[in-house]
């Protein structure tokens, strides 16, 4: 009866709704608010996650950034990931890090381990943990940091499971579905960041190796827009021209004539364009190939430019040496099968002489035959001297002698062309140490340098001046050798460039471009240079220094 | 009971109160009202009247004006559906008790959804409710301030009580004018309700002194101005105090709850078309008798209250001139006297008598009472 009282009075508090009230919007809106801010919250922390990824922000930074917001809306303390790699699942990172118990690192062991069986069953697992139980290892863990309950949640990317959130609690919370979906959807977003991050480090790696590739060539690359523009280069190319690059224009660069810019060319083309050209000093081989999109169409050039200034030099005497190797021994032969003949003439006529008074106009005749028979004799001398060039052997010379052989040789030759040599030789001039055949090419590379400079053009008297002479400079001794003529000169553009192998101005089948190339390098060889002054319209001269004998 | 509540809404009385509903709304940040009422209030013009307050104050609105006697779950719904389909922000209700409990209900089912039914009972309501203005234009049901609706299950053909707190509207508006177009017979009827409520208040088990002075003074005023209203529609001093009247019945049966009468009625009611007043009426002195013995002097009291020389009597004595009182009130201005006059079967008795035992009504009747006994005063008042 007591009880049924009760009721009644129980009733009857609730219909007069003593313990009720109406309800309020306003309570309700707060509820809504709270539940707005949490989803808000939730939006901003998966934003965040997207977000840090772009901005290549670190993991441990990440995670940091997920906690702080987190622990807004939920009690969360503790956040530690652990990656697949290769079968294994490891410790990659844990924060707050003064939370670490296993090192960074740490492979967890597949029996026995809450983490494994996330991934093995790739369902979240909520753990509330217990004081005294050791059923899984991860457990000491979180009674060593006092976690009190865990919810470890798979991240899974295109369908494969790539490790394991585990999100710690140091009080028994309580997650309702909303909040697990969240959970999973962060984990979700996390896991196509933790991918997405491998990937980018894996292009970018790719990336870089193809960047070193592209620096580390030692030719000249350039990466030119259609406009000619500059887009990337190598450091070979930063090296040889020195500064910033980027934007400039390649046929300034270059030197080269827009309107022979082989960036047009490729434009008309389509094709791949080769090309040697001369700059400042050096010859360059450059090759240009259209870069084309997926479409097929060039959007960019690429240009190789390689510096082959050395090796033509090299194939320059190479050549020169060969051609005079081959005229060596053709003189040779031609002189041994000449000078058979030619004693005999010269012995004849010597003989015949002597039976003639020199009044007798027979003897003039004889006399003239002997003469002729002697300077062919001479010529096939100096031929054979010149070409024995088998042997570089240095020596003390002196360069006057390397001037009379060359005279010898061709002196006759030139002044049938009405051209003066004056032969200006200082008869004390200091010894050289070196080869007196390769210091005669020189000479005679300069000598018909300076014929052909006057061959052309209509001037009164045509000099040419060899003069040689000993000088200080620079505290040093050198030996000066001078050719000059007064010839049409050397147009400056091309000033630049005359030392260059294969360079020539002369027409075809005059010149080969080697002449001033291989007497640099015999220069060079010798510890010298050739320098040259000119003006154009007046004559040029060049001037051979070599250091006199130590 | 040591611990009490009293609860009521912003209440505007006074003629004319009726031109401010559109304001009211406005004040409780409505853009766009559901009017809910029935067809005798729109033919009586009192549905313009709300329309062109709402106009005035620039308030969008929609009308649901299907609602009959002992409002049914269907037109809740389709009230609901009309709240939703208009995107209104509150609800208008303006008639008798059918046409508030009707908004009420539509209110629960506009924003916590679901069915009617699943509201039955006590504090079923989980979500606030939309604001809600009601003007009650019969002096009677008092739903304009109660926390109350009640709304027939027309499939267990049942009436179904909903309690909740939130059900108590915002703004009751209560404007004696209104009553002016009601029949001597609604007059009659709807004001023994408002005795019944009255008393039922008076009596109950949950009745607390702020109660007992709302139901003093409603059934004092009763006795003084029902008969004269019955009798004139244009005697404003009657019209004015039966609006009173009406209005601190529903105070104090809102928060001190009812009894068997109600119990019975709501049985009645969910079976019959019938007028709740006039089964009211029937049952009220019935169940009065009944109850006597529970509380003699608070049944003495409402002698007093309705004017009667008590002195040297006894509680019990008094008592019975109360219930005699009652009687002679019900004959004099003509409402029916026995349940078989207005169509009531007697082979349904032992039914609604199961169902009046089960009503929340039932609770707070101040004698214990067992389905036998209900059955006993079904067949003396049948």
């Amino acid at each position: 009866m007591v009880n049924k009282m009760n009721d009644r009075q129980q009733l009857i508090s609730l219909l007069t709704g003593v313990q009720s009230s109406k309800k309020s919007y306003y309570t309700e809106l707060k509820k809504m608010v709270i539940e707005l801010k949490k989803k808000n919250m939730q939006l901003e922390i998966i934003n965040d996650i997207t977000k840090s990824f772009n901005i290549d922000m670190s993991m441990d930074e990440m995670l940091k950034n997920s906690i702080d917001k987190l622990k807004t809306i939920f009690p969360v303390e503790r956040i530690s990931l652990s990656l697949c790699e290769n079968h294994k699942l490891v410790l990659t990172n844990v924060y707050p890090a003064h939370s670490l118990y296993f090192p960074i690192g740490f492979v967890l062991p597949k029996e026995r381990s809450l983490y494994w069986q996330v991934i093995q069953s790739l369902e979240k697992i909520f753990y509330q943990i217990e004081e005294d139980e050791d059923l899984y290892v991860e457990v000491a863990v979180y009674n060593a940091l006092g976690i009190r309950s865990v919810l470890l949640i798979p991240l899974i990317s295109k369908g494969k499971v790539i490790g394991v959130l585990s999100i710690g609690s140091k009080e028994k919370v309580v997650y309702d579905e909303d909040d697990l979906s969240f959970f999973q959807q962060f984990c979700d977003q996390l896991a196509v960041c933790i991918e997405n991050a491998r990937l980018y480090n894996e292009v970018l790696t790719s990336k870089k190796e193809w960047e070193e590739t592209f620096r580390a060539v030692s030719e000249m690359i350039f990466l030119i827009d259609l406009e000619g523009n500059v887009l990337r280069y190598n450091d070979a190319a930063n090296e040889f021209f020195q500064g910033d690059l980027y934007k400039k224009d390649i046929c300034k660069l270059l030197s080269i004539n827009p309107k022979e810019s082989p960036i047009v060319e490729i434009l008309e083309t389509k094709k791949p364009v080769h090309r040697r050209i001369h700059i400042q000093q050096r010859v360059c081989e450059l090759r240009s190939y259209p870069v084309l999109n997926e479409k097929q169409n060039m959007y960019a050039v690429i240009m190789y430019l390689n510096d082959i200034t050395e090796k033509l030099q090299i194939e320059a005497q190479l050549v020169q040496s060969g051609k005079l190797a081959a005229i060596g021994e053709m003189a040779a032969g031609i002189a041994h099968e000449l000078n058979n003949p030619l004693t005999a003439i010269l012995g004849n006529a010597q003989l015949l002489l002597r039976s003639f008074s020199k009044d007798d106009r027979i003897y003039k005749l004889l006399f003239d035959i002997y003469s002729c028979g002697k300077r062919c004799k001479t010529i096939i001398q100096n031929l054979l001297t010149f070409s024995r060039q088998d042997e570089y052997r240095f020596e003390d010379c002196s360069i006057n002698d390397a001037v009379e052989q060359v005279l010898g040789l061709i002196g006759d030759q030139i002044c049938k062309q009405n051209i003066i040599i004056q032969k200006r030789l200082d008869v004390s001039i200091e010894l050289i140490e070196g080869n007196v055949q390769q210091i005669s090419q020189i000479v005679l590379n300069l000598l018909i340098n300076a014929k052909d400079a006057l061959e052309e053009i209509d001037i009164p008297e045509k000099i040419i001046v060899i003069e040689t002479k000993s000088i200080v400079e620079a505290g040093e001794h050198w030996v000066v050798l001078s050719v000059r003529d007064n010839g049409k000169g050397i147009e400056e553009q091309y000033l630049q460039e005359i030392f260059n192998p294969f360079f020539t101005t002369k027409r075809p089948g005059k010149g080969t471009g080697l002449g001033l190339s291989v007497s640099l390098g015999i220069a060079e060889a010798h510890g010298g240079t050739i320098e040259v002054v000119s003006e154009l319209g007046k004559g040029s001269e060049f001037i051979l220094k070599l250091p006199k004998k130590k | 009971m040591n611990i009490h509540k009293f609860v009521m809404p912003e209440v505007i009385f006074g003629n004319g109160s009726i031109h401010q509903v559109g304001e009211s709304c406005l004040r409780l940040g409505a853009t766009n009202v559901l009017i809910v009422s029935d067809p005798g209030v729109t033919e009586a013009g009192w549905l313009d009247v709300v329309i062109k307050s709402c106009r005035q104050v620039g308030l969008k609105y929609t009308t649901f004006c299907d609602v009959t006697i002992n409002p049914k779950d269907e037109e809740v719904k389709k009230g609901c559906e009309a709240y939703l389909e208009n995107e209104c922000d509150a609800i208008i209700g303006i008639g008798g008790g059918s046409s508030i409990d009707a908004a009420k209900a539509v209110a629960i089912l506009a924003t916590n959804g679901g069915q009617i039914h699943e509201y039955e009972g006590v504090d079923k309501i989980q979500l606030p409710l939309p604001p809600q203005v009601m003007v009650p234009t019969t002096a009677g049901s008092g739903s304009e301030v109660s926390q109350f609706s009640v709304i027939v299950n027309t499939k267990e053909k049942k009436k179904m009580t909903i309690i909740s707190r939130s059900l108590i509207p915002d703004i009751a508006i209560i404007d004696p004018e209104t009553l002016s177009t009601k029949s001597a017979h609604l007059t009659a009827s709807t004001g023994l309700d408002v005795l019944t409520h009255g008393i039922e208040a008076y009596v109950s088990l949950a009745a607390t002194p702020l109660t007992d002075v709302q139901a003093q003074n409603a059934i004092s005023l009763v006795g003084k101005y029902l008969r004269p209203s019955v009798a004139s529609k244009i005697n404003q001093e009657a019209k004015t105090n039966m609006a009173m009247a009406s209005l601190q019945a529903g105070l104090a049966f809102s928060n001190a709850i009812l009894g068997a009468v109600h119990a019975m009625s709501h049985a009645v009611g969910g079976r019959y078309p019938l007028l709740h007043g006039d089964i009211n009426s029937i049952l009220l002195p019935h169940v009065m008798e009944f109850n006597l013995l529970a509380n003699p002097k608070k049944f003495a009291d409402i002698a007093c209250f309705l004017g009667m020389d008590t002195r040297g009597m006894s509680y019990m004595e008094a008592g019975r001139k109360t219930i005699e009182y009652v009687k002679q009130l019900a004959e004099d201005i003509g409402v029916p006297q026995r349940l078989s006059d207005i169509g009531v079967k007697q082979e349904e008795i032992r039914k609604m008598s199961l169902v009046a035992f089960h009503d929340a009504c039932m609770i707070t009747n101040p004698r214990d009472i067992t389905v036998e006994e209900i059955e006993g005063i079904f067949r003396k008042a049948w």
